[in-house]
């Protein structure tokens, strides 16, 4: 078990219910869609995978409770990726933001240059490291950004929209690249056609529920479910 | 440049190259220097002109380039435009009809406010141009200033770009939205100035989320408030050759100048 959620609760300050008494448990290696229509409250659940957000309830990964104490090590084994990838690309290379992590992890210097030349191969980017980020198409940014967070050596991968906004030819390389991936990977998304293909599980959240949890075939042929929850 | 910049020993051909960090310097003490000038010698202009376009011309930075850009910056030299008028001295010309006159040394003056001008913003623009900005800013974090200043510059200059997408953006929509019917009167000046302003404000509200969602990408990837970078490259034989050359010049400057 790679990750437990156990009667998590979250409001913003403005006092919006984001998400309301949630569990899940997913298993290591397991490949998770989170599928929702807007404001359900999947980012949200997201951003609670490595404690950026705090809400009442618990949260184990890794077998390890996210709190104050000991979120530096759970960050280590959470990778999220952002849907804008310019909010994770803030640095001025693409070799520095994939550097980034392994460099607040302590590593040594020689380990952090092994990490981000392993990350880049993984997502086919090995030229682009000396590359300035507001120069590259949004396809390489969203794969550049799946980079930074690789290049930590996570046991999960949160994603969150990893395929909004992209190309034909764009969204097969980030599947493809999902697909290949040997670690728990949860992703947040409206692309029911990303689920279908590589995403066993599906979860429906709606307004900050779970209402549905099972396996993809079974939840994307349930069509009443999905025209209730927003989806089709 | 390399898959991996700075990795390996620098190549024969690279080798030639100043470090990022000699190149600031050197910037740096030649700005230094041209401002250390007495007014009146103006050969020493000739020799510093002679200094930037020789390294214009041994980087191939692009000439034309340079030039356009120090003419965006010579509205400041507005600021000058009274010294010939303010500073004393034998008169050499008398505007007719007002009695304002040239002097002689407030022409000099402002000849070397402008010469300075010219060549510290050539100078610069010449490094900006040949200097990627990535190594520009660690050669800043390098050479003593304080990393979470140099990591501020960092993030302006990359988001600089994102928010003047945004603004390009709400202006198109706010052209495709702006039409005349037949007859109609143009809005106020009052009404236009409105709309900036509240344009202006949606880009600032905007800037101030994004900040948010980059901090919580940097924290989640184990940002700690500390600023750490790699690269940490030699200087060699040819960097402080150059570095103490321009050492010697602007302390020869400085002793012509006030001892």
């Amino acid at each position: 078990m790679v990750l437990e959620i156990r009667n998590l609760s979250f409001s913003y300050e403005d006092g919006l219910e984001a998400l309301r008494d949630v569990s899940l448990r997913v298993g290591d290696g397991e490949k998770v869609a989170i599928v929702g229509a807007n404001g359900a409250g999947k980012s949200t659940l997201l951003l609670h995978l490595n404690g950026v957000l705090e809400g009442t309830g618990q949260v184990f990964v890794g077998g390890r409770r996210v709190q104050p104490a000991n979120l530096m090590e759970i960050r280590r084994s959470v990778g999220l990726v952002f849907q804008d990838p310019d909010d994770q690309l803030f640095s001025s290379t693409v070799f520095e933001d994939v550097a980034f992590g392994p460099l607040y992890m302590g590593l040594p210097e020689e380990k952090v240059r092994e990490r981000v030349e392993a990350a880049l191969r993984a997502v086919g980017m090995q030229r682009m490291a000396g590359r300035a980020p507001h120069r590259m198409s949004l396809g390489e940014k969203k794969l550049a950004a799946v980079a930074t967070v690789l290049s930590m050596d996570p046991r999960i991968l949160a994603l969150d929209e990893p395929t909004s906004g992209l190309d034909a030819r764009a969204t097969r390389r980030i599947t493809r690249l999902l697909a290949g991936l040997d670690l728990a990977v949860l992703v947040a998304t409206h692309d029911l056609s990303l689920v279908r293909e590589i995403l066993p599980r599906t979860i429906v959240m709606d307004r900050g529920e779970i209402v549905a949890d099972g396996s993809t075939e079974r939840i994307l042929a349930d069509r009443p479910l999905l025209v209730r929850h927003g989806l089709v | 440049m390399g898959a991996v910049p700075g990795k390996s020993p620098r190549s024969r051909s690279e080798a030639r190259r100043l470090d990022p960090r000699t190149r600031l310097l050197l910037t740096l003490l030649f700005i230094l220097s041209i401002n250390l000038v007495p007014v009146s010698e103006f050969w020493l202009y000739g020799v510093a002109l002679v200094i930037v376009w020789g390294s214009i011309l041994v980087s191939r930075a692009p000439l034309v380039k340079i030039w356009m850009r120090t003419l965006a910056a010579l509205p400041f030299v507005m600021a000058a435009l009274a010294l010939p008028f303010t500073t004393p001295g034998p008169a050499v010309w008398t505007v007719p009809g007002i009695g304002w006159q040239l002097s002689r040394n407030g022409l000099e003056l402002f000849g070397a406010v402008l010469a300075r001008f010219l060549l510290a913003v050539q100078a610069a623009v010449t490094l900006a141009s040949v200097t990627p900005a990535h190594e520009l800013f660690q050669a800043l974090g390098r050479i003593g200033v304080p990393t979470a200043l140099v990591a501020i510059i960092g993030l302006m200059y990359r988001y600089l770009s994102v928010l003047g997408d945004d603004a390009a953006r709400m202006l198109r929509a706010r052209s495709a939205r702006t039409s005349r019917a037949p007859g109609g009167k143009r809005p106020s000046l009052l009404w236009q100035t409105r709309v900036a302003g509240s344009m202006i404000g949606s880009l600032f509200v905007r800037a101030v989320a994004r900040g948010d969602r980059l901090h919580m990408a940097m924290r989640s990837r184990g940002f700690d408030g500390t600023v750490r970078t790699l690269n940490k490259r030699r200087l060699h034989w040819i960097d402080w050759a150059m570095l103490s050359v321009a050492g010697v010049a602007a302390l020869w400057m400085f002793y012509w100048r006030f001892i």
